[in-house]
């Protein structure tokens, strides 16, 4: 016997030792009684082996840390500052998204209370760092440096913000062990974010979250989003996982499929990690009070649109919504006012849209009784100058009115100091007795979109040039309506000046010889158009002379040389009077 | 001093009780933490170079059995496994690469190199089988990662091994 025993003793004891761990291993992989607890106390040698790789991980992951920490810290403090005003601005947006969504979200609360079911509301949740792994390939499973002694219990979920990663897998006094949701043993219910499929969300041999046991749909896409489903009690419902990588068929499992994840975490590198202590039913304190706060704010906000619906002066209805989205960018133009500013929220008048082909019967072309000279020719109305009008020039120091016209503000508070003006809307008309109040708002785009014409005019008269504006002195002649001219869209940018023919030779301010040869000549006769940058000063006073007859419009003879061929815009053919009336006229 | 000792007819090698003891427990240290900033890292078993290292050194099989066990339960006390799966590959490892150590001369890179590289394919292989029909796990195998994997080790075995060569004391 003693010789047998020294013979093979190497053997025996090598079957000795398996043995005894093909026993161990049998007893703990024995499934649980279902009177047994779920989770049986922690083994001593998991217990020392992770109390003696713990201590040493720790300092080094907290070492390498510190390092890594002070450059990164550097590094980052040069961009601080914009990015604390960017985070500012993406705070208060969402602060009033968050207010938007309140309202739902309480609809949808009331509709689960009725329901009988209890949403999970995270607490408090404990930030730990990832100090170590399991070391291998085969076994997904983190160490953290949080255990019982931090509040960390066993199934606690560990979340990133940008995804689930896992569950408390072990607990120990000062560390405690993650089970990753790419591991074979993992498990959690998730829901596909559009179609609502729900399944059971674990590992697979490559270290891949996938969904399984999932009955083909072509509804599932690659890139949609995977959240939680709370079905398993243990991860709160809506938590992102990640999104569909790809649908793969199980060759185990013949009729479905597996919905292989990407998840939203980055399961290799993950540093920090946040474990769910504490969840409940209703808002957690800090949560509730920020969401009074998005209200509050949204609110307000609220207030501020029903106001701009209900109050006409506020917002046109008439007014292209997108030449309000220019206006608002072109808001952001040097020059142009801020929001915010008094300007950028003037209330406007409600005014009626531009007809088609004004006349003189037109409302507000006729000129003031008090101006007409009896016996003397009428002046069409300029109302072909706008659409033939070349394209305004950028300029700076101009403001321009809700109209689209351009007034000079320096030249028309001089104006204003001696001629007293009336001011409707944004329309500056002068009229004598009254105090001028003055406009310099920016425009909006809400009427320099009442032509096609006029769109791009409206748009860049936020950046014209000072022009002068369409005022007269008190007794002199005044242009015919300037109202009118407005209203049809008077194209923004462009100074309408009295014509040399019409404004009398002794103006002192009469345009310049460059800018009358600039100026097209098939426009009516009593204005002209002038590129607001053409550096003629023009007349901001009128000449008290009595307007020339009206020239005839020149006629185009076939086989002539063409406007554009000069240089300059075709004119508009007037089409016959049609019955339609004015769009949006009252 | 206390010292390790391992005495045969063909080599005599002592080593340090602090090298046995903390070798090995370094090498379970450091495949979990680098694990955490290098995933490749996965890819390698320093618990078991280690395991094969010793038993050769020691060239007693009772001893690269123990040794094995103790390494490898090591190693699964860190995981979610049940204790005892790379302790079983591990004893068989140990049990091996000590009984070979006696008649191929282990001493030579490229022995070293062969005994690593057939050494890591039985253990892939030995924890399929355990993992796959013991435990009812789905691990596959796949052919290309375990050679890689094998070849890896092996190299990394080497230059390991003369390492601790170093730290060995010759009477």
């Amino acid at each position: 016997m003693d010789s047998f025993l020294s013979r093979y003793k190497n053997g025996l004891v090598l079957v000795v030792v398996l043995l005894a761990q093909v026993i161990g291993l049998a007893l703990q992989v024995r499934r649980a009684l279902p009177d047994s607890p779920d989770h049986k106390p922690v083994r001593l040698i998991r217990y020392w082996m992770v109390s003696l790789i713990a201590p040493p991980a720790r300092v080094s992951h907290g070492a390498g840390r510190g390092v890594r920490g002070w450059w990164s810290n550097y590094v980052d403090l040069r961009n601080v500052r914009q990015q604390n005003l960017e985070l500012q601005a993406e705070v208060e947006r969402l602060r009033l998204e968050q207010g938007a969504l309140a309202e739902d979200a309480r609809q949808g609360q009331r509709l689960q209370h009725l329901l009988d079911f209890k949403e999970h509301y995270i607490y408090q949740t404990a930030t730990a760092q990832v100090i170590g792994t399991a070391g291998s390939d085969r076994a997904r499973l983190l160490i953290i440096d949080k255990g019982s002694r931090d509040g960390i219990r066993l199934d606690m979920p560990v979340i990133t913000p940008d995804g689930i990663v896992g569950k408390i897998r072990e607990v120990f006094p000062d560390s405690a062990q993650v089970l990753q949701i790419s591991d074979q043993a993992s498990g959690a219910g998730v829901m596909l974010e559009t179609t609502r499929i729900r399944g059971v969300l674990r590992g697979n041999a490559y270290g891949q979250p996938e969904i399984i046991n999932i009955m083909p749909d072509d509804r599932i896409k690659p890139g949609e989003r995977v959240l939680t489903s709370g079905g398993d009690q243990i991860y709160p419902r809506g938590l992102p996982v990640g999104v569909v990588e790809r649908v793969a068929n199980d060759p185990e499992r013949n009729p479905y499929v597996d919905v292989i994840i990407k998840p939203g975490a980055n399961l290799a590198r993950l540093e920090e990690v946040l474990v769910i202590t504490s969840v409940g039913d209703q808002l957690p304190p800090a949560e509730t009070s920020d969401l009074a706060t998005s209200e509050a704010e949204e609110k307000q906000h609220s207030a501020a649109d029903v106001l701009s619906e209900k109050l006409p002066s506020i917002r046109d209805p008439n007014a292209d919504p997108n030449a309000a989205a220019t206006a608002d960018g072109a808001a952001a133009e040097p020059g142009a006012a801020k929001p915010g500013e008094p300007d950028s929220e003037v209330a406007r008048p409600l005014r009626p849209a531009a007809p088609l082909h004004a006349d003189r019967f037109t409302p507000g072309s006729s000129p003031d009784a008090d101006v007409l000279t009896p016996g003397l020719a009428v002046a069409a109305p300029p109302h072909r100058a706008h659409a033939t009008a070349p394209a305004p020039v950028r300029s700076e120091g101009a403001n321009s009115t809700v109209d689209g016209s351009i007034t000079d503000t320096s030249a028309v508070q001089a104006k204003r100091r001696a001629t007293p003006v009336l001011t409707v809307g944004s329309t500056t008309i002068p009229k004598p007795g009254l105090s001028p109040p003055l406009r310099t708002g920016a425009a909006t785009a809400s009427t320099s979109t009442r032509s096609a014409g006029t769109k791009a005019a409206g748009v860049n008269a936020l950046n014209a040039k000072p022009a002068k504006s369409l005022t007269a002195q008190s007794g002199a002649p005044r242009p015919k309506r300037p109202a009118a001219a407005v209203a049809d869209g008077a194209s923004p940018g462009l100074s309408v000046v009295p014509t040399a023919s019409n404004s009398g030779s002794g103006a002192a301010t009469a345009p310049s010889a460059a800018s009358r040869q600039a100026a097209p000549s098939y426009v009516e006769p009593y204005f002209v158009t002038q590129p607001a940058d053409s550096g003629a000063p023009s007349p901001t006073v009128a000449p008290a002379k009595k307007p020339k007859p009206v020239q005839p419009r020149p006629v185009l003879k076939p086989g002539g040389p063409r406007p554009m061929d000069r240089g300059l815009p075709p004119p508009v053919s007037t089409p016959p009077p049609q019955n339609t009336p004015p769009q949006g006229a009252d | 001093m206390l010292s390790y000792e391992s005495r045969r007819e063909i080599d005599i090698n002592r080593y340090p009780v602090a090298v046995v003891v903390l070798a090995p427990l370094l090498a379970i240290g450091l495949q979990s933490v680098l694990s955490l900033h290098f995933e490749q890292f996965n890819l390698l078993n320093l618990p078991l170079l280690m395991t094969i290292y010793f038993a050769v050194a020691r060239r007693n099989p009772v001893t690269g059995t123990l040794l094995g066990t103790a390494v490898g339960i090591g190693q699964d006390a860190l995981t979610h496994l049940p204790l005892g799966v790379n302790g079983i590959v591990n004893a068989l490892i140990g049990f091996l690469a000590a009984s070979l150590s006696v008649k191929l001369d282990v001493e030579n890179h490229g022995t070293r190199l062969l005994l690593n590289f057939a050494f890591l394919l039985l253990h892939s292989f030995c924890y399929w089988i355990i993992t796959r029909h013991m435990l009812a796990t789905n691990l596959t195998w796949n052919w290309l990662h375990e050679l890689l994997r094998a070849g890896v080790n092996a190299v990394l075995g080497v230059l390991l091994f003369a390492l601790l060569d170093r730290l060995r004391r010759r009477d």
